[in-house]
């Protein structure tokens, strides 16, 4: 890495956990808030990598001449998987566990719709296989 | 006076006669190269009066036999096999062998392997780089590490597991598909010719032989190949089967399952060829003697009670059996090139797959979760059953075709 | 950068808590209650828009 981003990351990580103890004495409402703005901020400075990582791959899939559809279901679902986590664990953080569970639960409904075309291939196959 | 001109007009006559036999001998030499037919050439390394009989002999014999079964095997091969055999009809092969001229084949032999081998490999890379791009991000993103998101984690888990599975195994049913096309090719390849061989071997004479190979070369053809497609194929599918359902998830575990498919498989192909190949081989050795024996008998016996012609006779019978031997050796040798076209491409794209899946599952060792690299490389193992399945029809093939050339070289 | 971002929030959620205990001190509590909520809205309002950012980088990311 050209820039040490690491550092930075690890800085305001840390920055946030600070401030957000602090505004809880204070400001008990902001403290969500700030817990907030703390992590969309470090997801902000990651995503440019994995950009980086992504692009190389689907390049790479571009020039073997493969559909690549499989691989954007994939990333689509990987990325409902994650944000569901990430606001799952913002609730649980703020005290409201089970808002995070509906969250979850919304978000697995949503990860099975858009893998449905993936299993379909897959018993398909298996099907083609046996005899 | 008159019985000295008589004697002297017989030594006349018989001096004539013999200078007449002489020049018509060296006339025979002149056309030697035309007695060429259909622009077949046989050079033996005798002079040059057998080695116009025997070419004759070759010749007829030939235009008997009916390669056209064989020909059309051989057109319906892939491009790169015909360039391996220089676009020749079976007939021409068959020809080259007994001329000894088969150099090309054996040069040809290398850049053929390597355009193989380079093609499958280059076929073959885009699908792993997708395995490994597609575990890499999984791993990457799904750090799902609390108690309460197993359950999401375990989903997305199953959802790249899945997709991984279905590239891999779009790879092993194409392989599948190759490996039952080419056991089928082997199979109507050996009906073809071990009734050739074994015609030619009864022309010869060593018919007890022959007639001894026959019901076990029957087992070979149409038990033997029917064992393998329809056991030994589908144990290989279930224990791929089992592979893909055993890795899953981590609570159903299958690992006794797929052991238990593979020693299966294992024990039947080994009591098959072990069997197979104990009987042929002592069958075979124990009965071409006496086939050599009865020959040896029957030109004795012309040769002392047919008057005049006995040792010409025997002599005749001789060449006549020379061009056969020829020919029978000269198709076991083309028919086992044949096999080794059809068989070694599909072996060599195996062996590339499972080294490939190999690969992929030690590069993943260190990245992602336990299960998917096992997944891989049990998926590298059953392949390996598939390698046996036509390794071992080659190889019965092959020592059936060895034995029945080398069993009846009688002469 | 954008962690000025954090900075700022913790400047307004600190400033907000002066401003509602200075009018606390005064007596006007309900003017209080006001400004701590008119500070959590702006607070609210800037976290939005980070996040929609981030929705959006993260749609183009992931190809949905």
């Amino acid at each position: 890495m050209k820039r040490m981003e690491i550092f930075k990351i690890v800085g305001i990580g840390l920055l946030t956990c600070v401030v957000a103890t602090l505004i809880k004495q204070i400001r008990p409402e902001f403290y969500i808030v700030v817990i907030l703005s703390g992590s969309v901020v470090i997801l902000m400075m990651i995503v440019n990598e994995l950009q980086v990582l992504f692009d190389y791959f689907l390049t790479i899939f571009g020039q073997t001449g493969l559909d690549y559809e499989l691989f954007a279901s994939i990333l689509k679902i990987l990325g409902v998987g994650y944000l569901t986590e990430f606001a799952s664990g913002i609730c649980v953080d703020s005290g409201n566990a089970s808002i995070g569970d509906k969250i979850i639960l919304a978000g697995k409904v949503l990860i099975v719709v858009l893998s449905l075309p993936i299993i379909t291939s897959l018993l398909d196959i298996i099907i083609e296989i046996l005899p | 006076m008159n019985k000295s001109k008589i004697i002297f007009a017989t030594l006349i006559l018989f001096l004539a006669v013999v200078v007449a036999t002489i020049f018509l001998m060296f006339q025979g030499n002149k056309e030697e190269n035309s007695v060429l037919k259909n622009n077949k050439e046989f050079y033996f390394a005798t002079d040059a009066d057998t080695e116009e009989e025997l070419g004759e002999n070759v010749e007829n014999q030939l235009d008997d036999i009916d390669f056209s079964d064989l020909d059309n095997i051989l057109n319906n091969l892939d491009d790169e096999k015909t360039d391996f055999f220089g676009g020749n009809s079976f007939l021409e092969i068959v020809t080259k062998f007994i001329n000894a001229q088969d150099s090309e084949y054996f040069d040809n032999f290398l850049s053929y392997a390597f355009s193989i081998l380079f093609d499958d490999i280059m076929e073959l890379i885009p699908y792993f780089a997708i395995i490994i791009a597609l575990c890499i991000t999984y791993s990457l993103i799904s750090q799902f590490s609390s108690e309460k998101n197993k359950s999401l984690g375990n989903l997305i888990y199953i959802i790249c597991f899945s997709s991984v599975a279905v590239i891999v195994l779009k790879i092993v049913l194409q392989l599948m598909n190759d490996v039952s096309a080419t056991i089928s090719s082997v199979q109507s390849q050996m009906e073809i010719i071990f009734p050739i061989i074994l015609t030619l071997m009864t022309a010869i004479g060593s018919s007890v032989t022959a007639s001894t190979f026959q019901p076990l070369l029957a087992i070979l053809t149409s038990g033997i190949t029917k064992l393998f497609v329809t056991i030994l194929v589908p144990i290989f599918i279930f224990s791929v089967v089992f592979g893909v359902i055993g890795n899953l998830s981590n609570n159903v575990r299958l690992d006794k399952f797929s052991k238990f498919f593979s020693s299966l498989f294992n024990w039947i192909v080994g009591i098959v060829f072990t069997i197979f190949i104990a009987f042929l081989t002592l069958h075979g050795l124990t009965v071409s003697s006496i086939d050599s024996i009865s020959l040896k008998t029957a030109k004795y016996a012309i040769r002392s009670y047919v008057p005049v012609l006995g040792g010409y006779l025997s002599e005749g019978i001789s060449v006549i059996i020379a061009s056969s031997v020829l020919i029978k050796n000269a198709v076991g040798v083309a028919g086992l090139l044949l096999l080794f076209a059809t068989i070694f491409s599909p072996i060599i794209k195996i062996v590339i797959v499972i080294l490939l899946l190999k690969l992929c599952s030690a590069i993943l060792e260190p990245l992602c979760e336990k299960q998917i690299h096992e997944f891989l490389y049990s998926i590298a193992k059953s392949l390996n059953m598939l390698t046996v399945c036509l390794i071992a029809v080659g190889l019965m093939y092959l020592i059936s075709v060895s034995l029945l050339m080398c069993c009846s070289n009688i002469l | 950068m954008d962690y000025s971002v954090i900075m700022k929030i913790a400047a307004i959620g600190i400033l907000t808590a002066v401003v509602s205990q200075v009018l606390k001190n005064i007596g006007k509590d309900e003017i209080a209650t006001f400004a701590t909520l008119a500070g959590l809205i702006i607070v609210l309002i800037m976290c939005v828009n980070m996040i929609s950012e981030l929705f959006d980088t993260v749609k183009l990311l992931f190809l949905m």
